[in-house]
């Protein structure tokens, strides 16, 4: 085991006093923490942050420490001295959320193991907890949405082994996405999280619906949009044309002297969830053909001596 | 098994961020979650209340932040998460009409 420098990581030096070891655990806590920072390994950081400022910010959690930083060298495999007994009180903190290091030195699991070696009554009723919930993200397609749909999902969770040690295991599970499932919506599969310690219960599994960006339609809530494109002509003199939606093609009647971004609502043909029933919106977008041909060319070339049209009337000073 | 309409009393929320009740209620205060229902005993929450809690007992707990700065935060962090997949939706429909110069 890698012995952790708490010192090195919240950037303090050993005779440092305890308001300085707030100050840098502050500091570093509001760069690393996972729900504001956008560092990109925050949380592992910040978790490190974390176990430092649990040991160097208790007085007595810090004298152990000093201890066995004498004992043990940084960077060098560690290994406690023999007869080690963990002292202070253990704070309220996740199950997991800390190292191998910190669990040896201070921790309740490798505490448990202890007790249990030792032959201790009531270890079991006193370590029974429930297990962590679980939040994983559910990769859903639009399309999926729209129907009862059937997935097998896989998953790893925490998990205490007989020897106290932090492991995982992987689970797979076949889950069911109900009709109308929306964006950032969480489906809670009651006891499938990870095991309870003891006899505690098993904790919760929690899917966060993550929508798959769609190469076609756009979402805004309930309703889709969609990018259609058209020719000059089929904009000037208008067109029936075959738009695609979520459960097939239909047409849409494109009106004469139309232009590009405007917006064509076609009711009922957006997503329907909780007994609301969402539009579609098609966009018009005017596009030129990559090659004009010689004829085409003297075809625009009528057009444009013929048409006294300024689009740039309004930036004229 | 599939639990996706429940909705979740003061029991389970507690239970699920490991909180007593009696500070459970201070994030109701705060109006950190909005529960259904007048009184405690018939607060209902919705799922996604689950993770708002968590976060704000994550913040109150790494940040050492009163109830009423983790309100502030959990809402600015919310609204910049809106804010950013609103941007990536609008983006995602800009890049339709844009064409990359050669």
């Amino acid at each position: 085991m890698e012995f952790k420098d708490y010192y090195t990581i919240l950037g303090v030096k050993p005779e440092d006093d305890k308001k300085a070891i707030k100050t840098a655990y502050r500091r570093l806590a509001r760069k690393y923490h996972p729900d504001v920072s956008k560092e990109h390994d925050a949380e592992k950081q910040f978790k490190l942050v974390a176990e430092a400022y649990e040991v160097l910010g208790c007085d007595e959690k810090r004298a152990e420490y000093d201890d066995l930083r004498k004992y043990g060298h940084q960077g060098k495999t560690f290994t406690p001295p023999p007869g080690w007994q963990p002292g202070g009180e253990r704070a309220e903190f996740s199950e997991g959320d800390y190292s191998d290091f910190f669990e040896e030195i201070f921790g309740a699991a490798s505490r448990q193991h202890q007790r249990g070696a030792q032959g201790s009554q009531n270890s079991e009723h006193i370590f029974s907890r429930r297990g962590q919930d679980v939040e994983i993200d559910m990769p859903v397609f639009l399309e999926d949405t729209q129907k009862d749909e059937t997935k097998t999902i896989e998953y790893n969770l925490p998990h205490y082994g007989e020897s106290g040690r932090l492991e995982e295991i992987r689970k797979t599970l076949k889950v069911k996405i109900p009709k109308g499932v929306m964006d950032k919506e969480r489906i809670r599969l009651k006891g499938q999280g990870a095991p309870g310690l003891g006899k505690g219960p098993p904790g919760d599994l929690y899917l966060k619906i993550k929508l798959v960006p769609h190469p076609l339609f756009d979402v805004l809530g309930h309703d889709l949009s969609i990018t259609v494109p058209i020719t000059p002509w089929e904009a000037a003199l208008g067109t029936v044309i075959k738009v695609p939606t979520l459960d097939g093609q239909i047409k849409v009647t494109v009106t004469p002297d139309s232009q590009t971004g405007k917006r064509l609502r076609i009711k009922g043909k957006g997503l329907y969830s909780k007994n609301i029933q969402g539009d579609l919106y098609v966009i018009l977008k005017i596009v030129m053909p990559d090659n004009i041909d010689p004829d085409s060319k003297i075809l625009w070339q009528e057009l444009a001596d013929k048409s006294d049209f300024d689009p740039r009337s309004e930036l004229k000073a | 098994m599939n639990d996706k309409q429940a909705e979740l009393t003061l029991e389970d929320m507690c239970e699920a961020v490991e909180l007593p009740p009696q500070t459970f209620v201070k994030l109701v205060e705060h109006g950190i979650v909005n529960p259904q229902g007048e009184k405690a005993e018939e607060w209902t929450f919705d799922l996604t209340m689950v993770s708002i809690a968590r976060r704000a007992t994550r913040l109150r707990r790494d940040l050492k932040l009163s109830w009423v700065a983790v309100a502030i935060v959990v809402e600015l962090i919310e609204e910049r998460e809106q804010l950013t997949a609103e941007n990536e939706i609008l983006n995602q429909q800009l890049q339709r009409f844009l064409l990359d110069q050669e």
